[in-house]
């Protein structure tokens, strides 16, 4: 482990190298460019041999789908993009999720709706946790709170989208990708080890053919087919809920917070420690599947729950459905990003 | 080439016994026959994948025994793309109908066409969105009557049927460029109907030049112009009788580009 | 000389691109409700030349297989 002052596109980009990606298809798009940037610089790169293909597609309609070949494959590819973008590739991302094909968008969270700013906002939780692409499609969704943290769950977003075949998103924000901090820069191992069973490549002496459809001629076979999307999700529920819960034990006001709002919140639990009250905070580390369970441990002991989240109140939901209709929670939406710290204490 | 090619052997990549879901009459099932029949006479059908559409070209993968994924609509440029370059020898391809490659997926086909990369896409064009039913589609022609052009298409509203060949002729990248009449011609002769094999032979040499294309490294598009008669609310003969009478003088066959020589020509 | 008939539609474009006239379309249909087609070694014009004009114009891949077998062949 050595230390290093990481830009956190770097720093993304890095992991996703020492992870072993090798395809990066994506469209420039404030504030994510400079995640694409580093891709294409490190193009040669003799540490990362497995890395050989960069392309800037023409959207990200035509990036997305450039993601579902390599993901059908059995490679890894990737890219990065923000709020207008994810909505382009909402349909390829539903049509992952029913064919089984995993890769790692890198969603970095600007003002919103629409061309809203180019500032951070933590605005895409609702679209990338609740529905990501019609027909009940879905995503995991790892939120890093810092570079460190960014580049272990690039690691561990690309081993959990080739272990349950499905699309991984990391939902981050301008600031984490634009901010330069000290890691320690952890060593990650590449995720694949040859070409998975399931590979569409050709056939190449195995037999049988390896088919993914993403449309059904029959309701029947519909039905069978998301009762096992179904389970499969349910496995990924129980085993893959990550979060931190930081003071918890005996604190009396509960911060919920993600992302670089956690950090925020991390200092408002200082502040209010330093005063005398125990503070403490409940961060998701992922999204979807939210840790509700582990959340739901919390209740019946009158703690106050204060969810500030930059946006108008989207995880607000999550945490209420989590802990019932008796608890004490209250939202503090930071839209646009500002926070001021006032609102916050 | 001809006695080979002559030849009427099984093909293996077509599944034993099942049928199609195509239309009496349709090329399509024709067309796949001779993509599987290519692929195995070039002897690589273990590396072919081939990447769904939509429509009714995406039925064929009921029938294709080789590796497959289903791309959104318009989408499969894209895809193949991505399988291409993280899987250099699979040999890729697609068949997107008109709508498919010109409508939705244009974009998609003018960037894989630029960056040429090397795969095969063959577009049916049979004037219509076949599956949905007959709707107006990028190269259905002025007059035309459509489910969404009742009274025929009106090119001051709707814009005239767009040259994919011409296109794409535009554009650097594609090494092999082609357009040919798939459905056969039928011809008169004291009241009976006949018809030759030749548009399904010239078809296969086409299929055959399309992936020794992708073969030595470039990207190739076929344009097939076939029937489509349930849409088209016409009989089997009148319908091929419309494609080659009507179809062929908005769509006329010819070679667009041959970068490789494969026609035994040279650079168009 | 190979036959699916499960698989024909009865489009009729085999029997009338067969030059010795050894095609026609059945009486009975198959089980997609298609009259498909039948062989004959003996033609209307004459015997099968084996040329397999009907094997490259079906477009369902109904004509599987044409083996030279100079006489009546299967």
């Amino acid at each position: 482990m050595t230390a290093e002052l990481l830009r956190g596109a770097e720093a993304i980009g890095l992991a996703a190298l020492m992870s072993g990606v090798e395809a990066y298809f994506g469209y420039p798009i404030t504030p994510s460019s400079e995640i694409m940037e580093f891709m294409a610089s490190e193009q040669g790169d003799p540490r990362f041999p497995r890395y050989r293909a960069f392309v800037q597609a023409s959207s990200e309609v035509e990036a997305v789908s450039m993601l579902m070949g390599a993901g059908a494959a059995g490679h890894l590819a990737m890219t990065a993009t923000s709020g207008p973008g994810l909505s382009l590739m909402a349909e390829g991302i539903s049509h992952a999720y029913v064919a089984e094909i995993p890769f790692l968008i890198v969603d970095v969270n600007r003002g919103g709706p629409g061309l809203g700013t180019t500032e951070p906002e933590q605005s895409d939780y609702l679209f990338v946790t609740r529905s990501l692409g019609h027909g009940g499609s879905r995503a995991i969704v790892l939120a890093p709170e810092g570079v460190g943290e960014a580049m272990e769950l690039v690691n561990r977003g690309f081993r959990l989208a080739f272990e349950y075949r499905i699309p991984v998103v990391i939902l981050t924000d301008a600031i984490v990708v634009h901010m330069r901090e000290t890691v320690d820069v952890p060593e990650l191992r590449p995720v694949l080890d040859g070409v998975p069973p399931w590979a569409v490549r050709g056939k190449r002496g195995r037999g049988t053919r390896n088919a993914l459809t993403t449309g059904f001629l029959d309701s029947r076979e519909l039905k069978e087919f998301k009762e096992g999307l179904e389970r499969k999700w349910r496995r990924i529920s129980e085993r893959e809920a990550y979060y931190e819960c930081h003071m918890c034990d005996d604190a009396e006001v509960i911060y919920v917070a993600f992302g670089i709002s956690a950090r925020v919140a991390a200092e408002a639990v200082r502040e209010l420690r330093g005063r005398g009250t125990p503070a403490g905070l409940f961060r998701p580390i992922t999204l979807a599947p939210f840790p509700s369970g582990a959340l739901a441990r919390l209740r019946g002991r009158g703690i106050r729950f204060v969810v500030m989240e930059m946006n108008e109140g989207q995880m607000y939901r999550d945490v209420r459905e989590a802990l019932g209709p008796d608890e004490d929670v209250e939202s503090i939406p930071m839209m646009g990003g500002i926070v001021t710290r006032s609102e916050v204490s | 080439m001809g006695a080979e090619v002559r030849q009427a052997k099984r093909i293996g990549l077509l599944y034993d016994g099942r049928a199609s879901t195509f239309c009496p009459g349709c090329e399509h099932g024709l067309l796949l026959k001779l993509i599987a029949r290519a692929l195995e006479e070039l002897g690589v059908a273990d590396r072919a994948v081939m990447v769904g559409t939509v429509g009714c070209s995406s039925l064929g993968y009921l029938l294709f025994d080789s590796d497959f994924v289903q791309a959104p609509h318009g989408r499969a440029p894209a895809v193949m793309a991505g399988i291409k370059l993280v899987e250099p020898d699979a040999v890729v391809f697609a068949i997107q109908g008109d709508g498919d490659a010109l409508s939705i997926g244009l974009q998609e086909l003018l960037y894989a066409a630029d960056r040429g990369i090397p795969m095969t896409i063959f577009m049916y064009n049979n004037m219509t969105f076949g599956m949905t039913g007959g709707q107006m589609a990028p190269t259905t022609i002025p007059g035309m009557r459509t489910t969404t052009t009742p009274r025929g298409r009106d090119v001051k509203l709707s814009g005239s049927p767009i040259d994919a060949c011409r296109l794409l002729s535009a554009i650097d990248g594609p090494a092999y460029l082609r357009r040919a009449i798939l459905a056969p011609r039928p011809l008169r002769v004291k009241g009976k109907i006949f018809y030759s094999a030749r548009e399904a032979l010239e078809a296969y040499r086409i299929v055959l030049n399309a992936f020794r294309a992708q073969l030595k490294g470039g990207f190739s598009f076929v344009e097939f112009v076939g029937t489509c008669n349930v849409n088209w609310r016409m009989g089997i003969d009148e319908s091929k009788a419309f494609v080659h009478e009507v179809g062929a003088k908005y769509f006329p066959p010819g070679l667009c580009r041959d970068i490789y020589g494969l026609e035994g020509g040279g650079k168009v | 000389m190979i036959i699916d008939p499960g698989r024909c539609k009865g489009c009729g474009i085999c029997v009338a691109a067969c030059p010795m006239g050894n095609l026609r379309l059945s009486e009975g249909v198959n089980s997609l409700g298609y009259h498909y087609v039948e062989w004959r070694y003996e033609g209307e014009v004459g015997p099968c030349t084996g040329c397999a004009a009907c094997y490259w114009v079906c477009p369902e891949y109904s004509i599987l297989e044409i083996v030279r077998s100079g006489g009546e062949g299967t």
